[in-house]
């Protein structure tokens, strides 16, 4: 059928296309940008056909999900129309000192509906938690009541929070700081999220305030104490536990990363008794199915693979960020009491960035930092503050693009852990202090998530060790590196575990 | 670790141009090719995976890389009627050898692709036939035409082989 000639190899036509392709050669830096296993400059988007296949879905996802919310709120719109005919709407005010009824104990249950996030979720559980809200208001002389009692609607509360002039404030103007901390000219809202009675019948109020300038969307839980008085009621305290009382569980750009599984929580709390839009007052059996749900998640998946798995508590890893750094200290075979928290310069931490990897902090981010945790009179910044708050860095020189965020603290016996993120890559780099003050390279983790091929489902998956001068080509840009100046224990890549 | 290290780098200094001339053949765009490559390479070392001989880890290294392209072309944001214009890769062939590889890109997929792997990488017609996943004789009457339209082509040039 065929002529024989046809499949000679040697043919004139064959020698001249093994001539033409034969000097075909990928560029030099991809090369060896591959043999060393990291992103090759300007390509760090491998598999960038799957996010944006998974950026599609989940835009046509939003889309279907926004218009079933408003055929939804549609249909309650039109089914709520009729009963509002027999009862008086909840209408906003003219005098305060009518409008609003003081709480009277009644035998309906439950308290105030929360909303269906997650993360507020988890945040809540832990807010409300009994032994946490008691201590703050043993100080106040205050009891959570034990009886049910009934709370105002959420309607209610914002007229309330309205009223005493907490719907748009400034800090100048905070209705309870008197003007005391005009340090910042945005605009603040406070939405209630839950509530719940004292046995003297003052309110205890969960609400997240809205910061007008956040670029990124931060829900600050705060605590507020709302006394009665007379037909209205008075704010007698304002507390922050998100600094002072639990500490953050998450960050939001971890939130994006470390997908908590809302129908798999869900579930977890219809299955332990609890109905996810309604509250109760958080109990032991809530907080053991959160832990539960913690513990078997992909979250722990992951981090398993990351973290040696007998060296930290489920729990507790995925409530904080300052156990996740503690943890990477301890993957370095660091013990814990290697691990206490030091204080740092930001200055120190800023050029051991600049000089070691290449990336300078932008501007903001010291002033977002500052706004949290330094105390503004001096140049300290304390590492535990740190590390509940990502900071953005922007790309400077490193063909890396660790771009985002980072955490960084120094151990005890002067080694400096820093943490980074990006979109693709968690990258931990390990720095050894030296003779003369500066640091050393000892050893680069670079993680990569879920752009995986094989769509395993595993969040991320570690993929390269990298040491000594294999770093100098691509992860980072680095004016000079040296090897390890400290034997290194042996760090093992882990492989993804199943859920315990 | 340096085993590994090694190992890593000899299996991409042995197929390194095989991947990269496949990439860039069937994407027409260097830019695109090095994302293929790249890519290909990550799959390999990402999994430890076992390969029989070497000609498996070749033929697993072709099929890999025409599926990137393929994968990556599928994107639903990209053109794949790249003109021929547009294609600046070419440059970095030798200027001899421009005309054959233009004329050879120039080829549809289905008659560039199995010439360039029965006569540049040098597969066995079954083994081309496996890796393209269409049937020997598909491949055969493939390799016929396409050099019969490469010839023509390059007649066309002013290129005589």
């Amino acid at each position: 059928m065929f002529d024989q000639t046809t499949f000679d190899r040697n043919d004139a036509l064959g020698q001249r296309l093994r001539s033409a392709c034969g000097k075909a050669n990928p560029p030099p830096a991809l090369e060896r940008a591959v043999k060393l296993g990291v992103p090759y400059a300007g390509k760090v988007s491998t598999g960038l056909h799957v996010r944006k296949f998974a950026k599609a879905v989940v835009s046509y996802a939003v889309c279907v999900v926004l218009l079933l919310g408003a055929v939804y709120l549609g249909f309650r719109l039109l089914s709520t129309q009729t009963p509002a005919a027999t009862q008086p709407p909840v209408t906003a005010p003219t005098d305060t000192t009518d409008s609003i009824k003081p709480v009277e104990p009644t035998d309906s249950f439950p308290y105030t509906a929360l909303p269906n996030d997650p993360e507020l979720l988890l945040r809540l559980a832990q807010y409300g938690a009994p032994e946490v809200m008691d201590a703050k208001l043993n100080a106040l002389g205050l009891k959570l009541s034990t009886k049910p009692l009934s709370t105002p609607s959420m309607a209610e509360l914002r007229l309330i929070l309205r009223d005493l002039g907490y719907d748009a404030y400034t800090t100048i103007n905070d209705p309870l700081n008197n003007g005391s901390q005009p340090y910042d000219d945005a605009t603040y809202t406070t939405v209630p999220l839950a509530c719940y009675p004292t046995e003297t019948g003052e309110l205890v109020l969960i609400h997240s305030l809205i910061h007008s300038k956040q670029v990124t969307p931060y829900r600050n839980l705060l605590m507020m104490v709302l006394k009665s008085e007379g037909d209205t009621y008075k704010c007698i305290a304002n507390f922050h536990p998100d600094h002072h009382i639990t500490g953050r569980i998450t960050d939001p750009n971890t939130t994006a990363k470390v997908q908590y599984n809302v129908n798999r929580l869900l579930n977890i709390l219809a299955l332990s008794g609890t109905k996810p839009e309604i509250t109760q007052s958080p109990d032991e059996a809530t907080l053991t199915a959160l832990k539960d749900y913690l513990s078997s998640s992909p979250i722990i998946e992951t981090r398993t693979s990351f973290y040696k798995p007998e060296h930290y508590d489920l729990y507790e890893l995925a409530l904080s960020n300052q156990a996740v750094s503690s943890l990477t200290a301890r993957k370095y075979g660091l013990t814990g009491d290697e691990t206490k928290w030091c204080i740092l310069k930001h200055s120190d931490v800023e050029n051991q960035l600049r000089t070691h990897l290449g990336i300078s902090l932008a501007p903001k981010a010291w002033d977002a930092l500052s706004e949290q945790c330094w105390d503004g009179s001096s140049d300290v910044v304390y590492v535990e503050e740190i590390n509940t708050h990502f900071v953005y860095m922007e790309k400077e020189r490193n063909s890396f693009a660790l771009n985002q965020a980072f955490q960084a603290f120094e151990t005890t016996d002067g080694r400096m852990i820093v943490y980074l993120l990006n979109d693709d890559h968690h990258v931990t780099v390990l720095l050894n202090p030296t003779e003369d003050g500066s640091y050393h390279i000892g050893a680069v983790q670079v993680l990569e998530d879920s752009n995986i091929p094989d769509e395993e489902a595993a969040l991320f998956k570690p993929s390269t060790l990298i040491t000594g001068t294999g770093i100098e080509t691509r992860t980072v840009a680095l004016p000079t590196v040296n090897l390890p100046t400290v034997a290194l224990p042996k760090i093992t890549v882990f492989p993804v575990h199943s859920p315990r | 670790m340096k085993n590994l290290q090694d190992d890593r780098d000899s299996i991409v200094a042995k197929y390194s141009q095989t991947v990269w001339r496949l990439a860039l053949s069937r994407t027409r765009s260097e830019d695109a090719a090095e994302e293929v490559y790249q890519e290909t390479f990550m799959r390999l070392f990402q999994k430890e995976r076992s390969f029989d001989s070497e000609e498996h880890r070749k033929a697993w290294l072709i099929r890999t890389t025409l599926i990137c392209c393929k994968r990556y072309w599928s994107a639903a944001f990209r053109d794949e009627t790249l003109s021929l214009e547009e294609v600046t890769d070419i440059a970095c062939y030798p200027d001899e050898d421009k005309g054959v590889m233009e004329v050879l890109l120039r080829l549809p997929a289905k008659y560039r692709i199995p010439l360039q792997l029965y006569y540049v990488e040098g597969l066995e017609p079954d083994e081309c036939a496996k890796v393209l996943n269409i049937r020997p004789v598909t491949f055969r009457v493939r390799i016929s035409r396409g050099k019969a339209m490469l010839k023509e082509k390059l007649k066309g040039e002013g290129i005589y082989v």
